[in-house]
């Protein structure tokens, strides 16, 4: 289970047209609502309800500062010229599930008490619509060993034999294939039967990658694990020639076997 | 007049339809792209106007309340543009989901904004073409002269009527079953009855209101009339009884078809329903009417040719007699109609007149040709204007085929054997325009054994002479002249409905205006016209099994009571629903069996909820147990 701490869930509210992190907030909090309609009427003594009109408020508190991210001032700013701010909230820094809508400031406040910090306490009720998207994560993915080492041989090591990953995404899974060229990596990971999450692209040097994780991803991986193949029909140096696609050894793939 | 497109609004209601609302302006130039304006909860109200909860209102309006939020931006209309403009300046369209819903016109009295900084709510009212049809008189004219004719039903009510006010193309559903049985099977109703547009003019005061003609109509087949859809949609509450609805649909003055329209809806708790009723609703009833009782006076067609002024040479009015000096003055529109001007002759004042016959005398051999008869009563309309001069005379004679059996009209009304006697109009004070009319006494009997009359309507040059309007002309001017002939002695008449069933309510009499009297010489005698040859006409059928061939106003009587031979449940509370129209009945899934017709609505659009809704109980045709009666009035006089 994937818990999501309150410290690394932030609020940003665009500056200037860029989202801007309420560095100072130390309490975000949303309260979604929804009106109800009674349509009970004569079919019987239960109370029965139509769905009204849907509206969400926001309350900010934190520390006030005058210069970081989005500071107090930057709040006060908003909240004289009675403009509508944009503001979302996430745990990612880049992708992942982000709540977003548009606020109208209601209340600053501000409390400075003799023992303790200078704190301010914001509210704002929802312009519209409260989204919720749900993003693609990226990340950067290398070809690595069983250790996460950066595979030998890169920036070219191939052919190579490129596996999946274990349930927990911790270690190294099923054999995918063969893969003679970065194309044919990005084709063997992009199109396994396995992959229900993740979509790869080619990256800086041959053994790098750019990788997109559903928001929904069960782990996000940090490497694509592989390993250096023998010289397709050549190579002579073990005794069984080829690679193991799994764990006991039982069947041989390699096609410089065959 | 031409509208450009300045502002719009648009929104999503709740249940996903979107509304686009359009304000377009008659003043200034087409801007390049029409202004957004900022939409205000609720932007949008529609209101049906029925003054009280009575299904038998004839034309029920409707108005909106748009609302918008003024920031102060220079782009935004100021509240006073709307305040301050004339009715029809600024015209409103409202799409639904890109299909025209309705058109109507700002109404700047009806219209609040707060007296404070901006930002603000406005609020601007509008009402749709028929809330407005008060304000625009029944097309009268056609090439510049009165259009004194029959003209047939659909022509009445939309093509000199509400097309004045609706775009052109406009469509108008009628659903009504009755019929008169002589017009052929198959033939569209509007199209083939007439009304006389006498009916729709006053030679007083003019023509009547767009509203007040179109009700008159609406009123004589009890039917209620409204736009929804944008079509003008006609319904007699009597037919509301069928299970399936075949409507005539009117979409020219000579095209017309029938269609099939849904006009059920149901109300419950389920959301397939069409509506659903919010807890707050309250089942009542209303009363039923122990007795209704409706007053038609009658009224007669001009018989005089040429009454307008119509046809003038120069120096004489065709059919009328020669008089010195005579004029005719006036541009002949509307509002400037023509006028025969009679100058005042100073060598012999008050000696000439216009004079027209209606029907024909020979003595040698006596013959005569004389549309009054003994028993008639007959109906002169005479409006006037003095232009330094005060008095001027008229004298109408009857006249058999014996000289002895002249009679003059005295000013009373009443008949004076022998004597050339004269009605003296004296104008009053310094006041230049009047009207002199009069019902006669009915003409009497006379000792010569003849029936029949012709009239001799003469209009003499003025005599006393005053100095109030300056150095014009002296004379009088004599605008439309009406002579009818009421083929009956009585005033009015009266028709009752009495319910068997024992309650009190009793309605206030009311006037009514179009009915079957079989004189073609009534101009309120609806007529058909199969063969060139207007005839009354007859007994109004309906393809319903339990309704028998009967004059109109039997019908309307009739229907009064029918909807209202008990007390009627009424249903009010709120709904919600973005399917249901005006022209549906409800049914409730928890009162089944009742189909219930909406009265009065206020619909909140962008929230898809009916905040106030009445709702009457529909009664089925021929239910009342009734004793119906129609009787004369002679005594009252004009």
């Amino acid at each position: 289970m994937q818990v999501i701490k309150g410290k690394d869930f932030n609020l940003y509210i665009e500056k200037n047209g860029t989202p801007t992190r309420v560095c100072n907030a130390t309490d975000f909090i949303l309260r979604q609502t929804r009106q109800t309609i009674e349509i009970s009427g004569p079919q019987g003594q239960d109370q029965d309800f139509a769905a009204g009109k849907k509206g969400y408020t926001l309350n900010i508190s934190g520390v006030v500062t005058y210069i970081d991210g989005f500071s107090f001032l930057d709040l006060e700013t908003i909240f004289n010229n009675a403009s509508r701010a944009v503001w979302s909230g996430r745990d990612l820094i880049e992708g992942g599930v982000v709540h977003t809508g548009t606020i109208l400031l209601t209340n600053l406040d501000w409390a400075s008490p003799v023992r303790g910090d200078f704190t301010f306490d914001c509210s704002a009720v929802g312009c519209g619509p409260k989204e919720t998207l749900k993003l693609p994560i990226p990340s950067e993915v290398y070809l690595a060993d069983q250790n996460f080492e950066r595979l030998f041989g890169c920036p070219n090591p191939y052919p190579i034999s490129v596996f999946w990953y274990n349930e927990d995404g911790t270690g190294q899974g099923d054999l995918l294939g063969i893969a003679h060229n970065q194309d044919d990596v990005i084709n063997l990971f992009n199109n396994s039967i396995f992959n229900e999450y993740y979509l790869i692209s080619a990256a800086d040097t041959a053994c790098d990658f750019n990788l997109l994780s559903n928001w929904d991803a069960p782990f996000i991986p940090t490497v694509i694990f592989a390993q250096a193949t023998p010289a397709l029909g050549s190579w002579t140096g073990r005794n069984n020639e080829g690679s193991s696609p799994n764990q006991n050894n039982s069947e041989l793939s390699s096609p410089g076997y065959v | 007049m031409p509208y450009f497109n300045k502002y719009y609004l648009e929104f999503a209601d709740t249940r996903g339809s979107n509304y686009r609302i359009d304000i377009l302006d008659s003043v200034g130039s087409v801007p390049t792209d029409p202004y957004k304006l900022q939409g205000s909860t609720p932007a949008l109200i529609t209101t049906r106007l029925n003054e009280n909860d009575n299904k038998q209102i004839g034309i029920i309006g409707r108005e909106i309340t748009l609302s918008y939020i003024y920031t102060g931006n220079a782009n935004e209309p100021v509240p006073d543009d709307f305040f301050d403009a004339p009715e029809r300046r600024f015209r409103v369209e409202v799409r639904i989901n890109s299909v025209l819903d309705g058109v109507y016109y700002v109404k700047g009295d009806f219209s609040s904004a707060p007296y404070d900084a901006p930002p603000y709510r406005v609020q601007i009212k509008a009402v749709d073409g028929l809330a407005y049809t008060k304000s625009v008189d029944f097309d009268m004219m056609q090439d510049n002269l009165l259009y004194y004719d029959r003209i047939d039903l659909y022509e009445a009510a939309m093509t000199r009527g509400l097309l004045q006010v609706l775009d052109p193309g406009t469509k108008m559903n009628v659903l009504n079953s009755l019929y008169p049985t002589n017009i052929a099977a198959g033939l569209k109703m509007l199209f083939n009855v007439y009304v006389h547009t006498d009916n729709f003019f006053d030679f007083t005061t003019g023509p009547l209101s767009t509203h007040e003609a179109i009700n008159m109509i609406a009123v004589n087949l009890r039917c209620r009339v409204f736009i929804e859809e944008n079509t003008v949609w006609v319904v007699r509450i009597q037919d509301l009884t069928y299970s399936i609805f075949n409507i005539d649909q009117y979409t020219g003055p000579a095209a017309a078809e029938t269609i099939e329209v849904d006009m059920i809806a149901t109300a419950g708790p389920s959301i397939s329903n069409d509506a659903t009723p919010i807890s707050t609703g309250t089942k009542s009833s209303q009363p039923g009417y122990k007795s209704v009782q409706y007053k038609a006076a009658y009224r007669s067609v001009n018989r005089l040719v040429n009454f307008d002024w119509r046809s003038f040479d120069g120096s004489s009015f065709e059919f009328w007699g020669g008089v010195e000096g005579i004029e005719r003055r006036g541009t002949g529109t509307i509002a400037d109609l023509y006028r025969a001007f009679l100058a005042y002759n100073f060598t012999n004042p008050g000696s000439d007149n216009l004079m027209q016959e209606v029907g024909f005398i020979q003595t040698i051999p006596p013959t005569l040709i004389g549309p009054a008869f003994v028993g008639d009563t007959l109906e002169i309309t005479i409006p006037y204007n003095f232009i330094n001069t005060d008095t001027f005379n008229i004298q109408l004679r009857i006249q058999s085929n014996n000289p002895g059996s002249v009679h003059y009209l005295s000013s009373g009304g009443s008949w004076i054997p022998g004597i050339a006697s004269f009605v003296t109009i004296k104008r009053s004070k310094k006041k230049q325009r009047g009207s002199y009319t009069v019902i006669t006494d009915p003409i009497p009997t006379n000792s010569f054994g003849t029936n029949n009359y012709a009239v001799f309507l003469s209009i003499y040059t003025p005599t006393g002479l005053v100095d109030f309007e300056g150095l014009a002309t002296a004379g009088v001017e004599i605008f439309p002249v009406k002579l009818g002939i009421n083929n009956s002695s009585s005033k009015s008449f009266v028709t009752k409905a009495v319910n068997a069933a024992d309650y009190s309510k009793v309605n206030d009499e009311e006037p009514f205006n179009l009915f079957d009297n079989g004189d073609v010489f009534s101009a309120n005698v609806l007529t058909v016209n199969p063969f060139g040859d207007h005839e009354p006409v007859s007994a109004w059928d309906s393809d319903k099994a339990n309704v028998s061939p009967e004059d109109i106003e039997y019908h309307m009587t009739r229907a009064y009571i029918d909807q209202y031979s008990r007390s009627v449940r009424m249903w009010e509370g709120s709904m919600l629903s973005n399917t249901l129209k005006y022209y549906q009945l409800v049914e409730f899934s928890h009162i089944p069996g009742k189909r219930f017709l909406q009265i009065s609505t206020t619909f909140d659009n962008e929230n898809c909820t009916y905040t106030s809704m009445n709702m009457l109980e529909v009664l089925e045709e021929g239910n009342a147990e009734l004793t119906y009666t129609e009787y004369d009035i002679e005594e009252e006089k004009d």
